[in-house]
């Protein structure tokens, strides 16, 4: 997979360094101003002297021309935004009316949540992973693949969130969702899928880990849960 | 003018009809804002038990049941009965002196909703006396959590029934506002000689007017699906549910920060000595403001897959552009102005910061690549923390310090003002910055605890000891009022060098209002009779022969009465 299809983080960190820096220039902006306004125009001597300080109060041209800077601040980030949803990767990632499909050469696993348990259906390899009171269950998922996620919930409303990854999407009775994720490196990340959607008592501890194979030991791995 | 009332109101105890039954806009409003203090803090008492719970990882003294209780609870408290009957308590007060009127049209509405908010608030908060306890579905009840199999109890019911009721008493509270600034403004004030905060008051009332019929809807549906039938537990009644929700609870989050911005505004302005810099640009901005948020509900649901995440996402980043007229407005009013950095201006000030982180932010969680990862996070939990307690909260701290001495006729200690503010930015710093890094780095909200191995101690230790001091600054400001009430140094009519009518008349104002009222050719009219004043002298001086060319210490008199 080269071209990160279903990789959501490189799009997330993409359009978060750009938020993040405009919102702390404009802060920092703001700030200064505020400072320095303090510092240039505090009033001398007698505070409580109310005496009315010169200067107009409106400049009509000067805040429309104003009002349009912030209108293509906006008009920029929500095309930012808009083209990131455009982005291959992305379309892959986010489904339902976002956009795209999951791949078709992609994992499938069936989600199940219901209060306070997750299970794993792997359909096409007969595979089934439940967790237990004493054990939270474990997804395990072959590396750089895409593995769609195709959810559904038993109760209330759960959502899977899995930081990792940047990504969550909620999980509705009577409904199907689903999310499609890569992950381009093995490793095991213990809890590290989580509920996301308040469901209740136990609702804290509802989550699962994440174990990523490389290829071969995922296909060895399936094979040997399966008998 | 009689000193009376400026005795009376302090000294005097009502007798408990007239509490009751009390009609006077002064006193609906003045119990509206007390009362809502009051949950405040009880709100806030709920919170400060879930940060010590959340200060080290494991569970030290609450269960996962109580805890869950305790968000539900503190969200609904402070967003649903604290925050809006707070902001039409200081308006039912104000937009009468404001506006010159004698009174408030409706007055008995008003009091209906006075008691309605009440009784419904206790009503919500009755749950916790019930054998199951209080409900424990956070505080926007998505279904089916909250129909009758998942969440089955008697606190259920009180919470939507008291939310229901609560509701509709800040709706009538709203709509007597609204007739008055309709029908009672005084002679000369045209709608564009209205102050800011009365224009911010039309532009919260319109979203009013429009989101709150629909709550009284949704929990009216909810109630019948807990106990009679399913009205949303079929289908996608789930999505149907969380779109009213939303329609109604984002205006909600306007309509408790829009009247503080007209307060931040005026209170600037004072202080800098100036007039309200680009009033009608900002008059028309918060209208365009209230116009968008109807637009902008399903911001809340980018992860369902149940909308047009497109869509909602240009409109809430669009909020940005009325918003940003609003900071210009600010700044500009400052600029070249001579400031005083008295309590009620570091308070806006605060707003001014603080409300920006949570502005920010919120132009982040709008876009739907980010909030993926953001939404329903610490990081969410952090960004609107920023608006209501950055913006809310300081902006209404702002108003108490800025009308305290109009309500009470005495002052606040401006020592004990200014440590308040001091701990309060620091704590408001200390307890949400952490939160970002926190809700980035995957820890949920509304979770008991977090395992010990995420490393999140540190963090959520920083927001712990944040909380307390904001604690210890709403004790000195406890200490303040009782203080002021006692010994404060009596304020006058006008203690500020205010520039809206309400500091025409006396402190407290009498019954009637207003003996008398100056004549109002703009949206300062105060400001108008100094600056008169102030060209008076000028040409007097230089018909003396112009001697003395520095200018002379502006004469502290009462324009009016």
């Amino acid at each position: 997979m080269s071209d990160g299809s279903g990789d959501i983080r490189r799009e997330f960190t993409d359009l978060f360094d750009v938020y993040w820096a405009i919102g702390v220039a404009v802060w920092l902006l703001v700030a200064a101003i505020v400072v320095v306004f303090l510092i240039r125009y505090r009033a001398r001597g007698d505070e409580g002297d109310d005496a009315p300080a010169p200067g107009r109060s409106s400049n009509t041209p000067l805040e429309l021309t104003y009002a349009g800077l912030v209108a293509a601040i906006v008009a920029a980030l929500v095309y930012l935004t808009f083209s990131t949803m455009g982005d291959p990767g992305y379309r892959a990632t986010a489904q339902g009316l976002d956009g795209g499909d999951p791949p078709a050469d992609a994992e499938l696993i069936d989600v199940t949540g219901a209060r306070w348990n997750w299970r794993f259906d792997y359909p096409r390899r007969g595979v089934s992973e439940i967790g237990t009171d004493v054990r939270i269950p474990t997804l395990t998922v072959p590396e750089d693949r895409p593995v769609t996620l195709r959810m559904t919930s038993l109760d209330v409303i759960h959502a899977i969130w899995i930081p990792e990854r940047r990504f969550k999407q909620d999980v509705f009775p009577g409904r199907t969702t689903t999310m499609t994720v890569t992950f381009p490196d093995q490793g095991f990340w213990r809890s590290g899928g989580q509920c996301n959607q308040f469901c209740g008592l136990r609702h804290a501890e509802m989550a699962f880990d994440i174990r990523v194979l490389s290829q071969g030991d995922y296909a060895a791995w399936t094979r040997e849960r399966a008998r | 003018m009689s000193a009376a009332p400026s005795a009376r109101l302090g000294t005097r105890r009502a007798t408990l009809v007239e509490l009751l039954a009390a009609t006077d806009h002064k006193r609906i409003g003045l119990a509206t804002t007390a009362t809502a203090l009051g949950f405040f803090a009880a709100g806030g008492i709920l919170a400060l038990l879930m940060r010590t719970e959340l200060a080290r990882s494991g569970m030290q003294f609450l269960d996962h049941d109580a805890y869950n209780q305790l968000f539900t609870m503190h969200g609904t408290t402070m967003i649903l009965l604290f925050a809006p009957p707070v902001v039409m308590g200081v308006a039912t007060y104000f937009v009468p002196l404001q506006l010159g009127a004698a009174e408030i049209v409706w007055p008995r509405l008003s009091l209906l909703g006075y008691w309605l908010y009440l009784g419904g608030a206790l009503t919500v908060w009755s749950g916790f006396l019930t054998e199951g306890g209080a409900a424990r579905w956070a505080w926007f009840a998505f279904l089916p959590l909250s129909d009758a199999a998942s969440s089955p109890g008697t606190g259920g019911d009180l919470w939507v029934l008291g939310v229901a009721l609560s509701q509709l008493g800040v709706l009538l509270l709203g709509c007597s506002i609204m007739a008055t600034i309709v029908r009672r403004r005084a002679p000369g004030m045209t709608l564009l000689r209205m102050p800011l905060f009365c224009w911010s008051m039309v532009a919260t009332l319109l979203m009013v007017l429009v989101a709150w019929p629909v709550v009284l809807a949704t929990m009216v549906l909810l109630f019948l699906d807990r106990n009679v039938t399913d009205v949303f537990t079929v289908g996608g009644g789930s999505i149907t549910y969380q779109n009213l929700f939303w329609f109604f609870a984002h205006p909600l989050v306007y309509v408790i920060f829009f009247p503080l911005v007209g307060v931040v505004g005026e209170v600037i302005a004072t202080f800098s000595r100036r007039r309200f810099f680009g009033y009608r640009v900002t008059v028309l901005s918060l209208l365009l403001f209230a116009a968008l948020s109807t637009s902008v509900w399903a911001h809340h649901m980018f992860t369902t897959q149940g909308v047009n995440n497109r869509f909602f996402s240009l409109t809430s980043t669009m909020i940005a552009i009325p918003a940003g007229i609003e900071y210009f407005a600010f700044l500009a009013t400052m600029w070249r102005g001579r400031i005083a950095l008295r309590t009620p201006m570091l308070f806006a000030l605060g707003f001014v910061l603080l409300f920006l982180i949570g502005g920010l932010s919120g132009i982040f969680v709008a876009s739907p690549p980010l909030d993926y990862h953001a939404h329903d996070s610490y990081l969410v939990v952090a960004h609107f923390h920023y608006t209501l307690f950055g913006g809310t909260v300081f902006g209404l701290f702002a108003a108490i310090f800025h009308w305290f001495p109009k309500v009470t006729g005495r002052r606040l200690s401006e020592r004990l003002g200014v440590w308040q503010w001091a701990l309060m930015f620091l704590g408001a710093l200390l307890t949400f910055v952490p939160m970002f890094v926190l809700g980035y780095e995957g820890m949920p909200r509304q979770v008991a605890d977090y395992a010990a191995f995420r490393d999140w101690d540190g963090l959520n230790l920083l927001a712990t000891i944040g909380a307390y001091l904001l604690l210890v600054a709403f004790l000195l400001f406890a200490v303040n009022v009782l203080r002021s009430l006692r010994i404060g140094a009596p304020a006058g009519p006008d203690p500020w060098g205010g520039q809206t009518l309400e500091w025409a008349t006396a402190s407290p104002p009498p019954r009637h209002n207003f003996d008398r009222l100056p004549p109002v050719r703009s949206y300062a009219p105060l400001l108008d009779l100094r600056e008169e004043r102030a060209r008076a002298e000028r040409a007097l001086r230089e018909a003396a022969g112009g001697s003395d060319a520095a200018r002379a210490p502006a004469v502290h008199e009462e324009p009016a009465p």
